[in-house]
């Protein structure tokens, strides 16, 4: 009897240890995993993409080129709708290179007038691509349908605090949106970092600039978006503290002078600027570079705060005072 | 109406033009050296600007560096330069040199990109 009684109290005071140990575990658990609910919608619309405010027909995630940053932790769900609205010309579609899912249910292309809802687990932390997969794919990413989705890491401490943070897609530009030949062709006419030619190259009219303060880490995270052409992303007058293949905190690198990102792919790249100066971010297949994709960052001490993806869309000021024009001969 | 014809297209002529000034525009980068630069970088940017032809000139942007916005018809970059160069109470204080380096646009940028920089 005693000993049914002893065993009982163990069984029970064990139990009641288990519930207060692991119970909390067990049910706080899935509160730390997020669902959030994304929603995109397909827009044919015009874009500025240079300095001067010359406009592309661009097809865009929202009416922006690049689309809006996604964001969410290692384990969240996220539950997609993309709408097409019935004013649209063509099919659209998403493809999440963060996702796992079967691409035949989720990914087809939907008409005007319609909605697709999808849902996936982000269980892999990086950066990663989305854009249209509506063919010709070529055309539907060459004309503005790409972003980027940031899965943070679940564990912060996975590696370095970043000090600043900015989100480069490079893409290449075809002037004449409905050549599609161009595009099997690799023949493009400019190269750009969030949708716009020398967006962020200060010496360029109507360019910007990306801020930092020496001594900060700047983490940029990187999309090729393509559709062809490779990057080969280099800091000018630095060299990459770590290179995280696909941003995933497990494929780190470190002290890299170039690193190659292919279309499709993504990477994270870590830079410490010790002093001020500029230090231009560019691809260095130059014929890319020097036709719209250098993205110059600015070190300096009173360098403020800036959103992931600056002059996203570019709102291109007109210069206040008016130029005395050259008389006609 | 065909008085009416010659007046529309006299407007045409002569608005038009106006709007074409945009794709002159051109930025130009120069770098300042010198012990005086930043004391009087305020009359330096206000010379720049009185100069026909210069839209706009930021002083804050790039560190130690003028960019001027300007119609590239009428002078280059280096003659930007030349010309504060050339202002007595600047002479050995402060020197402007125009900006040339690996990040200057390619040549094929202008025939696509005719606002964009050579």
């Amino acid at each position: 009897m005693f000993t049914i009684r002893f065993f009982r109290r163990i069984f029970v005071c064990a139990g009641l240890a288990t519930i207060a140990f692991t119970g909390p575990v067990i049910i706080l658990a899935p509160a730390f995993a997020k669902t959030h609910e994304v929603s995109m919608t397909a827009v044919e619309t015009d874009v500025t993409i240079d300095g001067s405010g010359e406009k592309y027909a661009a097809w865009t995630f929202n009416g922006q080129m690049p689309g809006p940053v996604v964001r969410v932790t290692e384990g969240d769900t996220v539950k997609f709708t993309l709408s097409n609205p019935a004013t649209n010309k063509y099919p659209h579609a998403m493809d999440f290179h963060a996702a796992e899912i079967d691409f035949l249910k989720n990914y087809r292309a939907i008409n005007a007038g319609e909605t697709i809802e999808y849902t996936f687990v982000a269980k892999k932390p990086g950066i990663f691509f989305y854009h249209c997969g509506a063919p010709p794919m070529i055309q539907h990413i060459a004309r503005g349908m790409f972003g980027a989705i940031i899965v943070d890491p679940k564990n912060a401490k996975a590696w370095p605090k970043a000090d600043r943070e900015y989100v480069l897609v490079q893409s290449e530009h075809f002037k004449n949106p409905d050549d599609v030949q161009a595009m099997f062709d690799r023949k493009f006419d400019g190269v750009m970092f969030n949708g716009g030619i020398f967006k962020y190259h200060p010496f360029v009219t109507g360019g910007g600039k990306l801020d930092a303060k020496p001594n900060e880490r700047v983490r940029i995270y990187f999309v090729n978006a393509g559709p062809n052409e490779f990057s080969a992303f280099h800091p000018i007058g630095e060299i990459w503290d770590n290179v995280y293949e696909s941003g995933n905190p497990a494929n780190k690198l470190t002290g890299v002078q170039t690193y190659v990102v292919g279309p499709g792919s993504a990477a994270t790249f870590d830079v410490v600027v010790e002093s001020a100066g500029a230090y231009p971010l560019v691809t260095h297949s130059l014929t890319a570079a020097l036709r719209g994709a250098i993205a110059v960052l600015v070190a300096s001490p009173d360098a403020k705060p800036a959103p992931l993806m600056p002059m996203v869309p570019w709102k291109v000021a007109v210069p206040q005072t008016e130029i005395t024009p050259v008389p006609a001969h | 109406m065909r008085r009416l014809g010659f007046v529309v297209c006299a407007v045409l002529v002569c608005v038009f033009p106006w709007r074409g000034e945009a794709s002159a525009l051109e930025r130009a980068a120069l770098s300042l050296t010198g012990p005086d630069c930043q004391r009087s970088q305020s009359a330096i940017i206000e010379s720049l600007e009185h100069l026909e032809g210069v839209a706009k000139v930021e002083g804050n942007v790039i560190p130690d560096h003028l960019l001027v916005d300007h119609d590239g018809r009428r002078r280059t970059g280096d003659e930007l330069a030349d010309f504060l160069n050339g202002l007595p109470h600047l002479h050995g204080r402060c020197g402007a040199a125009f900006m040339k380096s690996c990040i200057s646009a390619g040549v094929g940028i202008n025939a696509v990109y005719p606002g964009s920089r050579r």
